[in-house]
């Protein structure tokens, strides 16, 4: 956080921000390797585009603004059950990384989560190395980690030869 | 140790009860729930054992298979489809742990991979743990060809605790 920018403006979405948004999420989120590097991690990535972005609930979304731009999004869903909110998707666009932008955004979404009677938060986020500034700002801001787990894949021969 | 009696059968709705008193005993020693509460106290009035309960309770049984050995429901096993990718996914399965080391996981995981492959499912993926409870089923998933894709943290924070 060496770059702290004053001239961030976090605010909810809108509908009318729905097509900033997709594009916005597709942009910060398609430079992360992992979710490209091979078939299976593609299939999963196009699968996610196409069932998940369009129909993102704009109400569970916040957006980072920096002079008038759209630079990174968070999300977020709440389970009255449980009194667990989940902190969901959420990138800042690569280029305005480092400058605090992700953590003012998470601040925002825990605020919101405590607004609407919950009593914990609970985020997942990858082990790669590509995930490490987003693991440090969850510990930052208090998370522990509770879980760690790993997924496997195989191929079912029958049917992809 | 071969289990020789086991039979693998599909669950259906008279199994319900049964299952709700198989998830809460097989997963004893292996469910985050429970450390969840073990590190946080109790989530949402209940025990960890009533929300895997529900698991079961509202679980669609199309989904589940379980292992029975002399008429007793000794492990089950649930999973899903996706036809869009054709990643099936392999999601809670556990045996008692009494009846562990005996060959009974690796063949209701054989039968789900059976299953998945009619349904027409290219790929099969599962989620386990890294720490060292789940170091027999890493070794079950490894020896069915199941390679690592990524690994990922669950994290918690207590919001009373908010020191933003």
């Amino acid at each position: 956080m060496a770059k702290q920018d004053a001239k961030v403006t976090i605010r909810r979405a809108v509908e009318a921000d729905r097509a900033t948004l997709i594009k916005l999420i597709v942009r910060a989120y398609e430079d992360v390797r992992e979710r490209q590097s091979g078939e299976v991690l593609a299939r999963i990535w196009n699968d996610w585009k196409a069932n998940h972005v369009c129909s993102i609930d704009v109400d569970r979304v916040i957006l980072a603004e920096l002079a008038g731009k759209e630079v990174g999004f968070a999300s977020y869903r709440v389970n009255a059950a449980t009194g667990i909110g989940i902190v969901d998707d959420n990138a800042v666009l690569p280029e305005y990384r480092g400058r605090g932008i992700g953590a003012q955004l998470l601040v925002r979404i825990l605020q919101l989560m405590e607004d609407a009677g919950m009593e914990f938060a609970q985020v997942s986020t990858g082990l790669e190395i590509s995930y490490m500034s987003a693991r440090r700002m969850y510990e930052r801001q208090g998370f522990v980690p509770l879980h760690r787990s790993v997924t496997y894949i195989k191929k079912l021969t029958q049917n992809a030869g | 140790m071969e289990a020789t009696q086991v039979s693998i059968r599909q669950a259906v709705e008279a199994d319900r009860e049964t299952l709700t008193e198989l998830i809460v005993a097989a997963f004893a020693d292996v469910t985050v729930l429970r450390w969840r509460e073990e590190r946080f106290g109790i989530i949402g009035g209940r025990r960890w054992e009533d929300w895997e309960a529900d698991l079961m309770r509202t679980v669609d049984l199309k989904w589940v298979i379980i292992a029975e050995e002399a008429g007793r429901a000794v492990g089950f096993a649930t999973y899903e489809l996706n036809d869009a990718t054709r990643i099936g996914n392999v999601s809670d399965n556990a045996v008692l742990p009494e009846y562990r080391g005996r060959g009974i996981g690796g063949k209701l995981l054989e039968c789900v991979l059976r299953l998945m492959e009619e349904a027409g499912m290219e790929f099969a993926q599962v989620s386990t743990g890294l720490n060292d409870a789940y170091a027999p089923a890493r070794r079950m998933y490894e020896r069915q060809g199941f390679e690592p894709l990524n690994r990922s943290a669950l994290y918690m924070k207590n919001l009373a605790q908010n020191f933003a």
